[in-house]
């Protein structure tokens, strides 16, 4: 029924869909695999915790209250200086955003059990490393392994950098800044407990007891 | 400079939740330090109730003695209890940040009294009768009084007499105190704190208690040599004599902590307190050292 010319043409086509198809599997799982790729010097990791930890703001009276979320409570108090972006679940405000979003009047802050909101500004654990590491959307401390891979066979005692992390996976993530001269390590961190981006001293190995350290794929020393 | 030793016993007797038995993990080498006592179980448990909240900051209800915590959520710690100090009555003073006091229990536990501080604490402190306190919010420190009056400020100390503590290889580690104003050098007069077991390392090492003349508390963290096993990782305690000699060690120190403490430890008339929060209570493990 189909002539010798209609066969060829047949086959060419399903040449190409097949081609077609391998290309598009291609292009799926490599952006699967690297979602972003952005290059991030360690020094400008730094800096942008730096920066976030040590960012001065004072509390006005709007900034502790928080429409949207019933038995809203803050942690800060009216006209009491604040070093550090405030803590906010599921938020990803760098400074400038954060800065805004207190000019306008929204709440600084949150905590898991009020949800994530739109009425409140601030940063989470993942949502600060995420900023840090330039990327353009939050990752959680369950996916942000994605971007950043498990560092299997390090010694971490000795062979972590500014920069790198130590995650929980479901539960926290902090960016390592330093190892101190008695064994103890500095790390920055957005932390629901202190309620915003701090720069935590001399910490000890029994705090990142089930931590594992990751390495951002996009890393430049 | 003395030397003195510290053995790091991979003891049979694991930490508490569902941490891995010790036996599993890297080769014991079971030595004790050479005439210094060890000591593994607590001398007594302190165990205060706790209360489980799920919001935030919320007033203490019908039992003010049970501390507040908040569970673990997805991306976000479990909060509460942090903090604590020990008064020279053996009075125990914890910091409650999301009941915003401090609570105020006898030596063995008896729930006394609060003292309402309008705001969350992360750190308490106690020199005679003045607590110190640091918010957990702004890092805001005040002075109070045990009666919960305001405290008359006073200048920071500065790092006069301050333990400087430096590894000085993965297995040993020394402790020299700054030299304070116009007293005598005492950094000549450095403790060396040394692992002797070959599978493991020194991974940190801080000053409990103690100035040199005095007896000396430190606490020392160590983990296998390979440091890819933060899980098998141990912390002892171990008291020097004045004169610098090993007396004794507290080892199979629970670090499972289900709210990491900032204060962990304290030590009063030599005995050694540690703050250690679970899910179901708020423990505080007493050694009598000395």
């Amino acid at each position: 029924m189909f002539g010798r010319s209609n066969k060829a043409g047949l086959r060419r086509g399903a040449v190409r869909a097949v081609l077609v198809l391998i290309v598009l599997t291609n292009c799926f799982a490599l952006s699967a695999q690297s979602p972003t790729a952005e290059q991030v010097k360690r020094a400008d990791m730094i800096q942008t915790a730096k920066a976030m930890a040590e960012f001065k703001w004072v509390p006005a009276a709007p900034n502790l209250k928080a429409p949207c979320i019933k038995n809203y409570r803050s942690r800060f108090k009216e006209g009491h200086p604040v070093s550090g972006i405030a803590y906010d679940w599921g938020g990803m405000d760098g400074i400038a955003a954060f800065e805004k979003k207190l000019k306008d009047s929204l709440a600084a802050g949150s905590h898991q059990e009020e949800g994530v909101s739109d009425c409140t500004a601030g940063v989470d654990c993942s949502g600060f490393l995420s900023l840090c590491w330039r990327q353009k959307t939050k990752f959680g401390t369950a996916t942000i392994g994605k971007i950043a891979p498990t560092l299997e066979d390090i010694n971490i005692f000795t062979d972590l950098k500014a920069g790198d992390a130590l995650n929980k996976p479901g539960s926290h993530i902090v960016m390592f800044a330093g190892y101190n001269p008695d064994g103890t390590i500095d790390v920055y961190e957005a932390s629901g407990s202190a309620s915003r981006v701090v720069l935590s001293r001399r910490n000890t190995w029994a705090k990142f007891l089930g931590y594992v350290p990751i390495r951002y794929g996009g890393t430049v020393d | 400079m003395r030397v003195l030793s510290l053995v790091v016993a991979l003891g049979a007797a694991g930490c508490s939740s569902g941490q891995p038995s010790r036996s599993d993990q890297t080769p014991a080498t079971q030595s004790a330090p050479q005439g210094a006592r060890v000591m593994a179980q607590p001398t007594r448990k302190i165990g205060i109730p706790v209360r489980a909240v799920t919001s935030g900051p919320s007033p203490i209800a019908r039992n003010p003695g049970a501390l507040t915590i908040r569970p673990a959520v997805r991306d976000q710690l479990p909060e509460g209890p942090q903090s604590f100090a020990v008064l020279q009555d053996k009075r125990i003073v914890i910091a409650d940040p999301l009941a915003e006091r401090l609570a105020i229990y006898s030596h063995d536990g008896i729930y006394q009294r609060s003292i309402d501080v309008g705001m969350p604490v992360s750190e308490v402190s106690v020199d005679g009768e003045v607590l110190t306190i640091v918010s957990a919010s702004d890092g805001a420190t005040q002075r109070i009084m045990l009666d919960g009056r305001a405290a008359p400020a006073v200048e920071p100390l500065g790092d006069a007499g301050q333990p400087v503590v430096v590894l000085d290889s993965d297995r040993s580690g020394t402790i020299r105190w700054n030299k304070p104003q116009g007293g005598p050098d005492p950094l000549d007069a450095g403790l060396q704190v040394r692992i002797e077991s070959a599978d493991q390392r020194l991974a940190s090492l801080r000053v409990v208690a103690g100035t040199p003349g005095q007896n000396v508390y430190v606490v020392a963290e160590a983990a296998p040599r390979s440091g890819q096993r933060l899980e098998a990782l141990q912390t002892v305690v171990r008291h020097y004599s004045p004169t610098g000699e090993l007396q004794s060690e507290v080892r199979d120190i629970p670090i499972d902590y289900f709210i990491v403490p900032v204060t962990p430890f304290r030590l009063v008339d030599g005995t050694l307190y540690q703050l250690y929060p679970t899910q179901d209570e708020v423990v505080i493990n007493v050694w009598k050292i000395q």
